[in-house]
């Protein structure tokens, strides 16, 4: 299978999942609806993934910094909320880029829900740390990466981008529709969650951003990656 | 060895997508009892009676909850049952909540049931064609986790050795295991890009590589599809065609029960989850009955 022949197939199964998500929209069943529109999302970056034939050390680095969040996750299952994932995501996403970035936040949620159990909340998950990552990864170039504000910025986006989506789902799955006074519920409701998500995330950044990110940075440059 | 795993990933992967779709947008209860039903069979025969118990209570929990979330949070209806804060609070809603419950429970059991015919590598497996950097993506993944670990036991062993372990006091201990982390980062990372350049030399991205096919279509493979295909049209046909949608607000007691062609679209979509659970209990049973008794 050759990566255009990949990328068709992608394309072709997007375009039908779209038509079918329509219907779905149009027949009412919200339910079904909105985790096929949440993998749509994450399908974009997939084809990109396939269509740049990313190269073997690429895929090796991304692959080493989605196992040390997915066993952070696991390692963090005790503690409910306060988990590594976003930090080492977003750092992921400042070193090697958005795409890679994206990766690593979809691929956390879907193999860490091998232990975790899979459902149709799997593709909000990987919606909301593939998102996360992307945005990190936007500034990856930038000189202001180092910036504590802005990783502060992004720890605080990545909790209330992760409560948003998963919230979205409860309030679909509980009432199978999308009522704003019920997601607003959820979301009030469910806010010192999306704190305890927000300040973890920042207090891992604190934590990680200096030995994380001095390590990628001189992979990158030693190996030249994602250049 | 489980029913499932003789059969092509694709087949079972493709038979709980179905059960998933219809259970997902199964509305009605005369459609959804019934998939309700099959799925806490399934799981049964899966797992055994005193496990499948042991998750009563918790979906007892996750049932009384969206129940509460539906009489609280949805204020239409025409039977009420008394108000709340200046709200209605409705017996349609309730029950609504109710079903919604059911179809989560469904949805959980079918998931997990799928988790234990089809494992993560099968699951993969699946996807290494159609997705190739994705799936090696995956799988790399899945294999550096437990080498993570065993490196991570190494480097705090070797740390304890040479005296560095001191770990008194919180800062210090956190300290610790940062440096154990940062340690932990460095070697992964290099390690990494050894078995990269390892899979390069190999020839990794060459055109014109094949794919070994470890897993044969066999002929049940094809009956199994041909099954699922016939059973699904009429089984989706309520979906495509809107006929029995159902509302709760207002509740029609009278389209609780189905006419007949309804009725046997809702018994073609029961059927689908209906057969995994005779499928895999046969196996249970067999290993019952062959086991040794000495």
């Amino acid at each position: 299978m050759t990566t255009r022949r990949t990328c068709a197939f992608l394309l072709a199964v997007g375009g039908v999942l779209l038509a079918f998500d329509a219907f779905l929209w149009f027949r009412g069943q919200y339910r079904l609806a909105f985790p096929i529109l949440a993998f749509l999302l994450t399908l974009p970056a997939l084809i990109v993934f396939e269509w740049r034939r990313t190269g073997a050390r690429e895929l090796a680095a991304i692959a080493v910094m989605t196992g040390i969040s997915v066993v952070g996750r696991v390692l963090f299952a005790p503690l409910p909320g306060f988990k590594p994932v976003s930090a080492v995501v977003i750092l992921t996403g400042l070193s090697f880029g958005p795409l890679a970035g994206f990766m690593t936040g979809a691929a956390t949620a879907l193999l860490s829900n091998f232990f975790f159990g899979q459902g149709p909340w799997t593709a909000f998950q990987m919606l909301a740390w593939g998102a996360v990552g992307f945005l990190a990864g936007l500034f990856s170039r930038s000189r202001i990466r180092k910036n504590p504000f802005l990783l502060c910025l992004l720890g605080v986006i990545g909790g209330v981008l992760f409560s948003a989506l998963t919230d979205l789902w409860t309030t679909v799955a509980a009432t199978g529709t999308l009522l704003p006074a019920a997601y607003l519920t959820f979301l009030i409701s469910g806010f010192p969650f999306t704190l305890l998500y927000a300040v973890s995330n920042v207090l891992f950044l604190v934590l990680l951003t200096r030995p994380i990110l001095r390590k990628t940075d001189r992979l990158k440059r030693k190996y030249g990656l994602f250049s | 060895m489980t029913y499932a795993d003789r059969l092509h990933p694709l087949t079972v992967f493709l038979w709980y997508l179905a059960i998933l779709v219809l259970t997902m947008t199964a509305t009605s209860p005369a459609a959804l009892l019934p998939l309700f039903v099959s799925a806490v069979l399934l799981r049964g025969v899966q797992i055994g009676a005193k496990r499948l118990l042991a998750g009563v209570p918790l979906a007892l929990l996750l049932l009384l909850s969206v129940t509460a979330i539906n009489l609280f949070l949805v204020h239409r209806g025409a039977k009420i049952l008394f108000f709340l804060n200046g709200k209605p609070v409705t017996l349609e809603a309730g029950l609504a909540g109710v079903s919604s419950g059911v179809m989560i429970l469904s949805v959980i059991l079918f998931c997990s049931c799928l988790a234990r015919s089809l494992p993560g590598d099968r699951l993969l497996s699946l996807f290494a064609r159609r997705l190739p950097r994705l799936a090696l993506l995956l799988r790399m993944t899945l294999g550096f986790i437990p080498r993570l670990r065993l490196r991570y036991r190494e480097i705090t062993d070797a740390r304890g050795a040479l005296g560095l372990a001191d770990e008194r006091g919180v800062i210090r201990k956190i300290r610790a295991r940062l440096s154990d982390l940062s340690i932990l980062t460095t070697l992964m990372l290099e390690e990494s890009m050894d078995q990269a350049d390892g899979m390069r030399a190999r020839g990794y991205g060459l055109p014109g590589a094949t794919r070994a096919v470890t897993e044969p279509k066999t002929f049940r493979d094809g009956l199994l599809a041909g099954a699922l295909v016939l059973l699904l049209v009429p089984a989706l046909y309520p979906l495509f065609s809107g006929r029995g949608e159902w509302n709760w607000y207002p509740l029609d007691t009278a389209a609780l029960l189905p006419d007949l062609p309804l009725a046997l679209c809702y018994a073609a979509g029961t059927a689908i989850a209906v057969l995994p659970i005779f499928l895999e209990g046969k196996e249970t049973l067999k290993w019952h009955i062959l086991r040794s008794r000495i």
